[in-house]
């Protein structure tokens, strides 16, 4: 049974389909990662699937009852959103920036428990030696992983919800180093496996190719292909959609796609 | 794991540190506050002693004469006024801040203020010849209705222009409150160059604010419209915290950021407007205070709130002082007090320490 569907869902801003006709169905416990390039609707997508946009035409539901109907304060508990980098108006502080997580739907968590939930978050995040900074001094890299402690700490925060709750992920390593892309990756498919559906944007084929359970790739505001990455993934594809040359070798003995780019095809359009 | 161990020692020290500042900071500024109400209460042109005040408000019997007079009836109204009119621009504009996720907004610019001086200054120059005659009451009476009702036209009009299809945009609102703003000043002056000498005397005064007129009789109007907004303004703290990180991003934490924002705009409008139309035009307040408390304690709305009140408050009943002792017998406008005090010290931080306010 889905956790979240999207039927025809389409986004339509100054004439242009931004998202046309997305018909989409998430799973409790599932990693679904988007591909496509740049202006693909990736983005866009995610805004009508977390409710934050309305869809032009079609709908949007979650647990069957349409994305908008939802009281905000009753969808914080079952999503959480991690954007594109975040810029903070005033100097909070790294503790106060997580807890801002949890204060919309936490209201009913104890000062110390919240803090215990606070502090496991930014371990699980490693940002724990970070504590005491001001969110504004952070590099982009430590300021991303504060907001992915962020969102771990919402995630925990409605647990009580844990089999309907989602992930959404917008590029959430692109300003990480190795080490990290493959810890907040690792974090996300721990979360999978403990019932959580995650949605995530990424750049890196490879990265999302070993860790999405479906792959979803989208050009021109349009699902072009959907399905787990080792049956989807093939050059004739990649080079459509990329306009790259691509070199699909497999890896771990074969089962796993590997992708290697090889040289542009064409001036980008 | 010794690593884990000095990670979780900075988490345990940032904890204690800002309840330690929370505690050092909400007391340092009472005692603050009250030093500065018993000053309020003993100084002016007849010097009272701290203990006679002290004896006069808890109704000692032997203490009836001119002093309790000029206490009860004079000082005491006006300290009350100045601490409820400079609570209420400080957490005024701590919100607005809040709401337009920009330290520089205030009440004085998205043009709240400059709709309620224009409708004051219709007031005194065509109220005694057009108003008067079909109601029959006194310029003087109507001027703070009209301000309070300047105030709320302005806007509802503002709010009206940036909503569309139910959202509201915070930058179409701020650049439409310039706009605004700018319109309402131009036609002030209009009304001041077509004014007489009385008329215009009375329109600097009130431009400039004062709060020389405390009565309990204004102070009965006043307080129940601020005091219920001061108290209820803190009920909004997580939700401007929220909205720090944006206003996709407060909704996806569960925040209601439409009403959120809905309720923000009224209450800064009642509360700048019953402010403007019982003491004039004061500036600075509503962008020092919430400033300097965010240097002081950090950016936290559910401390910074209540603090601006309170600082807000002590603040404008320390500049009245000054404003009617400095000239005495006479007195200043308090707004030449604030905007001489608070320019030159608000430009002494953006020099100094200027993190606070470009991030």
């Amino acid at each position: 049974m889905s956790l979240l569907q999207a039927h025809k869902a389409s986004l339509v801003r100054g004439g242009r389909a931004l998202v046309a006709e997305a018909d989409l169905a998430i799973a409790p416990g599932e990693l679904v990662v988007i591909v496509g390039p740049n202006g693909a609707g990736k983005t866009s997508l995610l805004k009508l699937l977390t409710g934050e946009i309305p869809a032009s035409s079609g709908r949007v539901t979650h647990d069957g009852i349409d994305i908008r109907g939802w009281p905000a304060w009753r969808l914080a508990a079952r999503r959480a959103v991690m954007a594109q980098a975040q810029e903070l108006a005033f100097p909070f502080s790294v503790i106060d920036v997580v807890r801002i997580g949890i204060d919309g739907i936490g209201r009913a968590i104890d000062p110390e428990n919240a803090n215990a939930l606070i502090a496991r978050s930014l371990s699980r995040a490693d940002v724990m030696h970070l504590a005491d900074r001001d969110y504004q001094t952070l590099s982009g890299g430590e300021q991303q992983r504060v907001q992915f402690a962020r969102v771990l700490a919402q995630l925990a925060a409605g647990a009580h919800e844990r089999r309907a709750q989602i992930l959404f992920l917008d590029e959430p390593v692109a300003s990480l180093d190795l080490c990290h892309q493959f810890a907040v990756m690792d974090t996300a498919a721990e979360l999978a496996r403990e019932g959580t559906a995650v949605i995530a944007i990424l750049h890196d084929l490879n990265l999302a190719a070993t860790y999405a359970d479906r792959l979803i790739v989208m050009r021109g505001g349009v699902i072009v292909a959907e399905g787990p990455p080792a049956a989807i993934l093939d050059e004739a594809l990649l080079e459509t959609v990329f306009d790259v040359r691509i070199s699909v070798e497999k890896a771990n003995g074969g089962s796993l796609p590997c992708i290697l780019p090889q040289k542009r095809r064409r001036q980008p359009a | 794991m010794s690593v884990a161990l000095e990670n979780s020692r900075i988490f345990v020290e940032a904890l204690t540190a800002k309840r330690r500042r929370s505690v050092f900071a909400t007391t340092l500024l009472v005692l603050c506050a009250a030093a500065i109400a018993i000053l309020s209460l003993k100084a002016g042109a007849v010097e009272i002693s701290a203990g006679r005040v002290v004896a006069i408000l808890l109704g000692s019997q032997a203490e009836t004469g001119r002093d309790a007079l000029v206490v009860l009836n004079v000082r005491l109204p006006r300290l009350l006024l100045g601490l409820l009119v400079g609570a209420a621009l400080a957490v005024s504009g701590a919100m607005m801040q809040g709401l337009f996720r920009n330290p520089l907004a205030d009440p004085g610019i998205v043009g709240v203020s400059a709709g309620a001086g224009l409708a004051a200054a219709v007031t005194i120059v065509l109220g005694e010849r057009f108003i008067t005659p079909v109601i029959g009451a006194s310029p003087f009476l109507l001027l703070p209705v009209g301000a309070f009702l300047g105030g709320l036209a302005t806007t509802l009009a503002l709010y009206g222009i940036a909503t569309r299809e139910g959202r509201t945009s915070v930058a179409t609102m701020l650049l439409a409150g310039i706009a605004l703003g700018a319109l309402a000043g131009a036609f002030t002056g209009l009304l001041a160059y077509a004014s007489d000498d009385r008329q215009l005397r009375d329109l600097t005064f009130w431009s400039l604010g004062s709060l020389g007129g405390a009565t309990w009789a204004k102070l009965a109007v006043v307080a129940p419209i601020i005091l219920p907004i001061l108290i209820a303004t803190p009920m909004l703290a997580r939700g401007l915290n929220a909205l720090v990180l944006g206003e996709a991003e407060a909704y996806h934490l569960g925040i209601g950021v439409q009403r959120l924002k809905t309720t923000i705009i009224l209450l800064v409008a009642a509360a700048v407007g019953a402010s403007v139309a019982v003491a004039g035009v004061i500036g600075f307040v509503g962008i020092v205070v919430p400033h300097l408390l965010r240097l002081a304690i950090g950016p936290d709305h559910r401390l910074l709130l209540p603090l601006c009140a309170i600082l807000g408050g002590a603040l404008l009943a320390g500049a009245d002082i000054l404003a009617r002792t400095i000239v005495a017998p006479a007195e200043l406008p308090i707004g030449i007090v604030t905007a001489a005090i608070g320019a030159p010290f608000f430009l002494w931080l953006l020099l100094h320490r200027n993190r606070g306010i470009v991030s």
